[in-house]
């Protein structure tokens, strides 16, 4: 029922969000240091594109209070079930990963983030090779960093801990 | 002809062909890997140009820059993520092929495109310069601010079904490029007190987030079920030469000359470069096609498109460069840097001074594309067997490069956490059926048209009239009203058709 | 179960490596003192720059890495962190550990940054070493097709139409300072408008839609050889060697100077030994013809050695200057 109810309204949530969006952006050009010297300073361009984007959310909304009229509840799309769950531990892991990054370096961090995320996106029902993916990971983080490191002069994180 | 000789005495020699070849594979190699760029190999490989000959130094910077632009269109036609901002808009009919199970042939188009585009810049290259640059410096910021409205106008073919989303999509982009210090007068906007918000997002995580971590989630949301991950199958062995026919090239050539136009043009303008290029060279291929409803689904033509206009904006920044001394973007800024340090200055005098170095610069784009051509065609079944290696192996890898990509592009941490935020903006982007190439335009050219715009008044003293007055800048504006008028007859039309 | 054994597995694993790694590449830090007195100890010495590779920094910083390997006896690696004008590299090597190994090659900017407002501090947060090269090749320059042949003409002519003439410079820059100066000194009025970069400026020079502007001297060269632009002045102490040929503006009557100091600093809180050590290794360099040919070549400067306690004497002097200007700068 949820996914319906989110379905009918999409175009106004949507149209909604983007018009706070411009709003804020709006209050946020007040913000903006004034220059007398400059004939249009600063805080103008974005005064403009605010507005243009708050009158686009504007159609954004008035669009969908009417697909929200003509809205006929369908039957829920078969078949293609979206795992939003796995997509949020995704995005987690890869914050983790990016913190983690400066705490232990890019090394270690890699290694782990590579085993982790090859097991979220592997299809339940396909046999895990964990002793090609370990090594996989391995090699990767390693052979990378020390190609950027030490050939090519990237600082990669060492991380806080190791970085003595 | 007689500079001809001197530029061919210069390079070819067995170290100048290793050069090319070594700096064109490289290239490819860069520009393959989604999060490594042309503009990061030209970085890593400028300072050890320093120590060389200027010839070969020159050489193997130009070699590196053709391979990388074009190397971008593999990733994007095989996985949908672009190796490069160049090759964004190669992903939208690329990519389809590949599921149809033309992979190979979609290959083809864009590396012989490639190829084509970077020999007619070439040419224009050579035999254009000095006119194209005596027209290049009357641009001002009335006809730059001129130019970067027609562009902005372009969101609009490039909206896809909702005119509405396209444009939130485009003014969402030029609102996030106005974050950070402001180009005139180094005014704070949007950075919240934090001194790595006052540079701004650049434009290579901004573009890494949007295409290639979006794209890394949407495959997190369907790869637990088996039934979806059947790896593509392409047939690599049915393929003769590069997998389409004489006919359909012979049905691009209006397509490829207009997209080869419009490169070079583009690439001639500084501040614009191959990134915008691809993009809206696509929009004008899709609006003035007669099925313009087949683009996105796999049409070679939005490929011929994309890749013979990137590569064509390289002759076309090379314009500015060698005759006026003028860098159009990060890459040809670093090549200035790179004949600078060899005491070289292009400039007025560079085409009677240095006409060693001009002619081998030409030389090598020429030998260059043909090294690309047989590179990539050599390599295209390895490429296509890299469709073997399961997705859950491949993604996390790409990430990992995508993260080193965006931290080698200032060598700090800002940068990888822009890549997440606009990952995560790109995802929802496609959540919400809000197309991500009127995005990039926006980003690039809002600035462009800002900066010109307040320019243009402080020498105007605050008077508006010079931006229509004019007569080149008159011209665009005009033709972005009529662009306006037709995207706003198509849309009215469109909307007609479904009520 | 088993997914836990194989993630304990992988950790101790990349444990095992990382405690390897450590055992041989990294001894144990030393006392401080001792620590200072052997480097660089064959460590790598990392400068960072922080403007992108091509520039006129990160030139001036790698030509001095290039000559400084062999007189320190380590690699010196030269890393770019851009953005924010050079204040985020800034930050950078402010925060790095103070143990001499990373170090920031910046000029005046680093001032101008904290006079406008970009950064909240400038060299009085680091440990200041030396500095390598004094640009004073600034220089005014005109098109070859305007009336103005001298200093005079220029400043007469902006007298006489005031606000009409064209000087270009980025609002809050260096050059920006410059034009303002040389408005106060003679007391005329330019339109002084935003065409972009150095480059970007002579475009603009050529096209005739800027009247004039300042920049050094190597940034215009290309134009100045082919004879498409005339140079006024040069604004320094002495007629520089390589262009003899240009006069001062001290000497048509105007005393205005202009320079930029390329300096190295360090984090504070960095040995003193350390410090003297590259000063003086510095100093080396600076006396090397190959050198200052390779300078002169690319962008037309002469090597100018200054010691530590001149450094900071100059910078203190020019943040003085630059806040004593600050309305100017900032109008």
């Amino acid at each position: 029922m949820k996914g319906q109810f989110i379905k009918k309204y999409s175009g106004l949530i949507t149209g909604t969000s983007f018009a706070l969006f411009a709003i804020a952006y709006l209050v946020g050009s007040l913000f903006i240091r004034r220059n007398k010297a400059i004939s249009i300073g600063a805080e103008f361009i974005p005064e403009l594109y605010g507005s243009i984007l708050l009158f686009l959310a504007v159609c954004l909304i008035y669009q969908g209070i009417k697909a929200a009229k003509d809205f006929v509840p369908g039957e829920a799309e078969a078949g293609t079930k979206k795992d939003t769950k796995n997509v949020l531990l995704t995005f987690a892991l890869i914050i983790a990963y990016v913190v983690l990054m400066q705490l232990m370096g890019f090394v270690f961090s890699s290694i782990l983030f590579l085993v982790l995320m090859s097991m979220l996106l592997t299809p339940t029902d396909t046999k895990r090779n964990y002793l090609a993916l370990v090594i996989y990971s391995v090699v990767l983080s390693v052979g990378t960093y020390y190609l950027f490191r030490n050939v090519m002069y990237i600082p990669l994180p060492v991380g806080i801990i190791f970085g003595a | 002809m007689e500079s001809l000789i001197i530029g061919a005495q210069a390079i070819l020699n067995p170290l100048c062909m290793l050069m090319i070849l070594f700096g064109v594979t490289l290239g490819i190699i860069f520009g393959a890997i989604p999060g490594l760029s042309a503009t990061m190999a030209l970085a890593l490989f400028l300072p050890i140009t320093y120590s060389m000959s200027p010839v070969a130094g020159v050489v193997l910077l130009v070699s590196l820059y053709i391979g990388g632009i074009s190397g971008g269109l593999i990733s994007a036609i095989l996985t949908r993520i672009p190796g490069t901002p160049s090759s964004v808009a190669t992903c939208f009919d690329g990519y389809p092929l590949t599921l149809k199970g033309q992979g190979p042939k979609a290959l083809g188009v864009g590396i012989v495109y490639s190829f084509i585009g970077t020999i007619m810049s070439t040419v224009v290259l050579i035999f254009m310069a000095p006119l194209l640059a005596k027209v290049a410096i009357n641009f001002g910021a009335y006809e730059y601010f001129a130019v970067a409205v027609f562009s902005l106008t372009m969101m609009a073919g490039l909206s896809g079904k909702s005119l509405v989303k396209g444009l939130i999509s485009g003014f969402l982009g030029c609102i996030f490029a106005t974050v950070g210090m402001d180009s005139i007068g180094s005014v704070q906007r949007y950075t919240f007190g934090s001194t790595q918000m006052m540079s701004g997002f650049n434009i290579l995580p901004v573009l890494i987030g949007m295409f290639a971590i979006s794209e890394i989630l949407i495959t997190a949301e369907e790869s637990r079920h088996a039934a979806k991950m059947e790896t593509i199958k392409v047939d690599i062995k049915g393929i003769k030469g590069f997998g389409f026919s004489w006919k359909e090239f012979f049905e691009q050539k209006w397509n490829a000359l207009i997209s080869g136009v419009i490169g070079i043009g583009i690439g001639i303008l500084p501040g614009i470069g191959g990134g915008v290029a691809n993009v809206l060279t696509y929009g004008v291929i899709k609006n003035r096609s007669k099925y313009p409803e087949k683009f996105g689904t796999g049409v070679i033509d939005g490929i011929v498109a994309s890749e013979t206009s990137n590569n064509a904006a390289i002759g076309g920044a090379l314009v500015p460069l060698l005759s006026l001394g003028i860098p159009g973007d990060t890459v040809t800024a670093m090549l200035l840097g790179g004949l600078t340090i060899q005491g070289i200055s292009p400039g007025p005098l560079m085409f009677t001074e240095h006409v060693d170095i001009v002619y081998a610069i030409f030389l090598t784009m020429i030998i260059g594309a043909v090294a690309m051509l047989f590179i990539e065609f050599y390599g295209l079944r390895v490429f296509a067997a890299l469709l073997k290696i399961p997705k859950y192996y491949l993604l996390p890898g790409i990430f990992l490069f995508c993260v080193i990509g965006s931290f080698g592009v200032s060598n700090r941490m800002f940068d990888v956490w822009t890549v997440l935020l606009f990952g995560a903006m790109g995802y929802v982007f496609n959540k919400l059926e809000i197309p991500g190439s009127p995005f990039i335009l926006g980003f690039i050219i809002g600035p462009l048209m800002e900066i010109n715009l307040r320019r243009g008044l402080m020498f105007s003293q605050g008077n508006f009239m010079p931006f229509l007055t004019a007569p080149i800048a008159a011209v665009f504006l005009v033709a972005a009203l009529v662009s306006i008028a037709l995207a706003a007859r198509k849309n009215i039309r469109n909307m007609r058709k479904t009520a | 179960m088993r997914k836990i054994g194989i993630i304990l597995i992988t950790v101790m694993l990349i444990a095992s490596l990382f405690t390897g790694c450590a055992a041989s590449g990294n001894p144990a830090p030393a006392a401080s003192t001792e620590a200072a007195a052997k480097w660089p100890d064959k460590k790598p010495f990392q400068i960072i720059v922080p403007f992108k590779t091509g520039g006129d920094t990160d030139f001036h910083a790698r030509t001095y890495a290039k000559y400084l390997e062999p007189i320190l006896g380590t690699s010196v690696v030269v890393v770019n962190v851009d953005g924010a004008n050079g204040s985020a590299g800034s930050i950078q090597v402010r925060d790095s550990k103070a143990d001499g190994y990373t170090a920031l090659f910046f000029h005046d900017s680093m001032l101008m940054n904290k006079v406008v407002e970009v950064s909240d501090f400038a060299h009085e947060a680091f440990d200041v070493a030396a500095t390598g090269i004094m640009d004073n090749s600034y220089i005014l320059a005109v098109n070859a097709k305007s009336p103005y042949k001298t200093l005079e003409d220029l400043i007469n002519a902006a007298k006489a139409t005031p606000g009409k003439l064209n000087y270009a410079s980025s609002i809050g820059g260096y050059t920006y300072y410059v034009g303002r100066q040389l408005e106060e000194l003679t007391g005329t009025d330019f339109n002084i408008v935003d065409a972009g970069g150095g480059t970007d400026r002579n475009a603009a020079l050529l096209a005739g839609k800027i009247d004039t502007n300042v920049n050094p001297y190597g940034i215009m060269k290309p134009y100045i050889d082919s004879g498409d632009f005339r140079v006024l002045a040069v604004f320094s102490e002495n007629r520089s060697d390589l262009f003899p040929e240009v006069p001062t503006a001290k000497e048509q009557g105007y005393n205005l100077i202009a320079h930029r100091a390329y300096f190295l600093s360090f984090p504070k809180g960095t040995d003193p030994k350390i410090i003297d050590k590259v000063s003086a290794a510095m100093e080396q360099v600076s006396k090397m013809p190959e050198y200052a040919t390779d300078i002169a070549k690319a962008y037309s400067v002469e090597p100018a050695y200054m010691n530590t306690a001149d450094t900071k004497a100059y910078l203190d002097g020019a943040m003085k200057e630059f806040e004593a200007a600050k309305d100017m700068i900032l109008k």
